[in-house]
């Protein structure tokens, strides 16, 4: 049974003239023909370096943004063309913006929200009432927007996002800046609303840790182009528990240890790649310690800089197959 | 002293930064101009002069006005009262040198700046064009730039003793509001206050808004040039003692207070 | 039926704004009162001028105190409805991101960017103005009465629709280029600075603009004339018409302007 496509997108592109009329050289490819159909109640990340197209692919799936070529459908609607429509079907949270009236309660910023979107108040009210509960916003209804941390700003906005309940929510960053605890219960938040109500979340990201937890599939775009787009498993399966130790070595000798695996040396400096799963960082540098004289030592995250480079060095398979097959 | 030099240099350099507001401030103070001196121009229409100011020299004070106007009424008023009311202010206090003294250099280097080209170049082109009076001795012309630069200090302090509501209280812009448009209309901003009622003239006249702009008209038209620059210098002293003052206060309540 | 979920909810955010902007009654009420407070202190400095004139061209200080009076009143009116599309606060939501925002909402974004931002503040520029007016028109010997009530109304709203429909032509450029559009606002205060003199003491140049471009003078000027039962450069009766009839076609052409300035938005980005 296959489910319909809530976005489709053929051959986007966006390019864009900087610097003036003038000088025609100055064409910016920011989105180079990518394609690719979101079906209804998938989970997707989307991420890629800054500056890689995100933001300008969201805003044309979201109307605000007409494409230069290539065609794109958003819940059968036409984003740009049909921009108020979709508004009505689809949820936004983009970062520091806020959609919330900064100096009046919480409450009226929701209850400015039901009339926009037509809810009729009964129902608003029950809905509030749910996700007041889900996103411990109870005591923070009579507050003034501008009073409220940045956590629970964030779980404002995704209420006011949801309340609508929108078959689309774009979600651009929204784990940014908080503490671990607050974005556990956003992350709690969004997977209960995409298990239960089967909304389709788009979730434009840094953190691999979000991608990991919450997406089902994700896509990576770079310079424009769509550069891997498949599930989580297969990504994470290669490298995503794998952690490398930066050393600075005083000789010129090459590190060979049994738990870690030299990837890269660059004069002194090794870069050494080792599974967190199956040995732990301090068991690696004692490996080294014991062998090499070290003049410094740093432990690296993958980002998803990272990930991007290996995708290019062919680490990765780029497409391995259609979300929910198995991937790797 | 070259250290209040070099900030006053640092200031001169700061306002460089802010080109595109230049353009901006010129576009308004050359309209501003255009329109007042059509209004002025209609006004003396076959007449002559009244409450004692030809048409040459009505013009004259348009002009000077829109040259002083943004000298005085800055666009960056707002950065003191609210560093102040960020607590950034307070390090000011504890650094070496005379806080007062560098706020002033500070804000001067700013001006000039800004004058250089904002101030003096409709002034000028309006002196091509339209009958103004203006000094044409050196001796003259060194007057009138000694007046401004007078006139821009002053324009500061009075910044400073209203603005300085902000070590007090959260709504000084509600106090810069509330003094504003009197003291604007006052110092003769609106209408030279030659055409003042003679009893409201000799009122605001005792007070140091005359110095800032109605002096630097003054010694532009050539009337008791001496006397005008002698009083801008007394105001200048009579200020820096009310500011000194007012910044003794607020540096005592920050240290009971905590900023 | 979509429309009027739009526009209740349009109410509703400009009655939020107004409730936000209230705050502390007293502290809103003494804002307010100060926001005419440089109109005041410029219409007693010219009244002061023109009296040592004895006259400008004919007209007497109280005379030019009402036209002073209308076009604050209108002026003050039309920035408590459109403030936020003045070209330095638009070009600042603009460069923030914040009309994206507008745009992802299910209504259209000039209605919401006005309701959303009604400033209650420059009501005090129309008290003043209103204020000014009732004295200008005490000294002045003006009558009261039925149509001359109406004819005030009109010269007030009539003055304040073009100027914000100037602001929403401003906005629709501040669209197209982001920087600079701070010039436009000497255009509109600056229109209706001297529109509050009488047309008489302008050349035919200045006196075409405000009449067929920024048709400011058939919003103050005219009526005053009727008011003071004046003869002027163009004959009361028809040119009265002319005030409703120019602002209608200059709010449809910055309609048409705004839309094509959101299109041109869509296209380009930001």
């Amino acid at each position: 049974m296959t489910a319909a496509a809530v976005v489709d997108a053929e051959g986007l592109t966006k390019r864009f003239r900087r610097g003036g009329r003038r000088d025609r050289r100055a064409e910016v490819t920011a989105v180079d023909g990518i394609s690719f159909q979101v079906r209804a109640g998938e989970f997707i990340g989307y991420a890629g370096p800054n500056g890689a197209g995100k933001s300008t692919t969201v805003k044309m799936m979201t109307g605000i943004l007409l494409p230069t070529a290539g065609r794109i459908t958003v819940d059968g609607l036409v984003p740009v063309r049909q921009r108020r429509q979709l508004a009505r079907r689809m949820g936004v949270v983009f970062g520091q913006r806020t959609a919330l009236l900064w100096d009046l309660p919480l409450g009226d910023s929701f209850d400015l929200v039901g009339r926009l979107y037509a809810i009729p108040a009964a129902e608003r009210r029950a809905r509030q009432r749910r996700l007041a509960e889900l996103l411990e916003l109870g005591p923070l209804l009579a507050r003034p927007v501008r009073t409220l941390s940045l956590g629970q700003r964030m779980r404002a906005e995704l209420a006011a996002a949801v309340l609508p309940r929108p078959r689309l929510l774009f979600l651009d960053e929204p784990t940014i800046g908080l503490d671990v605890v607050a974005k556990g219960a956003v992350r709690a938040f969004l997977r209960e609303l995409n298990a239960t109500e089967g909304t389709t979340v788009i979730l434009t990201t840094h953190d691999l840790d979000d991608i990991a937890r919450l997406c089902s599939r994700l896509m990576i775009i770079d310079t424009g182009r769509l550069i891997y787009d498949g599930t989580v498993e297969g990504l994470l399966a290669t490298f995503g528990t794998t952690r490398v130790l930066v050393a600075d070595l005083a000789g010129d000798d090459r590190p060979e240890l049994r738990r870690a695996r030299l990837v890269r040396a660059q004069g002194r400096r090794c870069w050494l790649a080792f599974d967190r799963e199956h040995v732990s960082a301090p068991e690696v540098i004692a490996e080294l310690l014991a062998r090499h004289e070290v003049r410094d030592l740093a432990l690296e995250e993958p980002g998803i800089e990272d990930v991007v480079r290996r995708i290019y060095r062919g680490e990765v398979a780029p497409r391995p197959g259609r979300a929910g097959a198995a991937g790797g | 002293m070259h250290s209040y030099l070099a900030v006053l240099a640092a200031g001169f350099r700061r306002q460089s930064t802010y080109r595109f507001a230049l353009v901006g401030g010129l576009g308004t103070n050359v309209f501003w101009g255009v329109l007042r001196t059509v209004v002025f121009l209609a006004l003396y229409r076959q007449r002559g002069p009244v409450a004692g100011l030809t048409v040459g020299q009505a013009l004259t004070y348009v002009w000077v006005g829109q040259a002083m106007f943004g000298a005085i009424w800055v666009n960056w008023l707002q950065e003191f009262p609210r560093s102040v009311r960020s607590g950034e202010f307070a390090v000011e206090l504890i650094r070496p040198g005379d806080p007062y003294l560098r706020l002033l250099a500070f804000d001067l280097g700013r001006n000039l700046n800004q004058m250089l080209v904002r101030s003096t170049l409709p002034l000028a082109v309006a002196a091509l064009v339209l009958p103004l009076v203006l000094p044409t001795g050196p001796a003259g012309v060194l007057a009138l730039v000694v007046s401004v630069l007078l006139a821009a200090v002053v324009g500061f302090q009075l910044r400073f003793l209203v603005l300085g509501s902000a070590f007090w209280t959260a709504d000084y812009r509600f106090v810069l509001h509330l003094v504003f448009s009197g003291l604007w209309l006052a110092s003769g901003f609106v209408i030279p206050t030659d055409y003042f009622p003679p009893a409201l003239r000799a009122v605001v006249g005792a007070t140091p808004l005359h110095a800032i702009l109605m002096a630097p008209f003054q010694v532009a038209i050539g009337r008791s040039v001496a006397a005008q620059l002698a009083l801008q210098a007394g105001w200048v002293l009579a200020l820096a003692a009310a500011g000194r003052s007012l910044l003794a206060l607020a540096a005592r309540r920050l240290v009971v207070h905590g900023g | 039926m979509a429309d009027a979920a739009a526009a209740r909810a349009c109410a509703a955010a400009a009655r939020a704004a107004m409730r936000a902007q209230v705050g502390t009654r007293g502290w809103f009420a003494l804002r307010t009162l100060t926001a005419g407070f440089t109109q005041l202190a410029e219409v007693a400095g010219f009244v002061l001028l023109v009296d040592r004139f004895t006259s400008l061209a004919g007209w007497t200080g109280p005379e030019v105190a009402l036209l002073f009076g209308l076009g604050t009143a209108g002026q003050g009116l039309g920035q408590a409805l459109a403030k936020p599309l003045d070209a330095g606060e638009f070009a600042e939501t603009v460069r923030r991101g914040h009309f994206d925002q507008v745009l992802l909402r299910p209504v259209g974004p000039l209605p919401w960017l006005l309701a959303s931002a009604l400033d209650l503040r420059y009501l005090g520029r129309v008290l003043t103005g209103l204020a000014v007016l009732a004295w200008a028109a005490g000294r002045a010997g003006v009558a009261w009465t039925g149509p001359h009530l109406a004819l005030a109304a009109l010269s007030i709203t009539c003055c304040a629709a073009i100027l914000a429909s100037v602001f929403v032509l401003g906005a629709a450029l501040t669209l197209r280029t982001v920087e600079g559009t701070e010039l436009l606002n000497v255009v509109t205060f600056g229109g209706v600075f001297l529109t509050s003199f009488p047309m008489e003491i302008y050349g035919p140049v200045l006196r075409f603009v405000f009449t067929w471009v920024l048709p400011f003078a058939l919003a103050v000027y005219v009526p005053a004339l009727a008011l003071l039962g004046r003869a002027g450069t163009a004959g009361p009766p028809r040119a009265l018409l002319l005030a409703p009839v120019a602002t209608v076609a200059l709010a449809a052409a910055a309609g048409l302007g705004w839309r094509a300035g959101v299109r041109r938005y869509l296209g380009t980005g930001s």
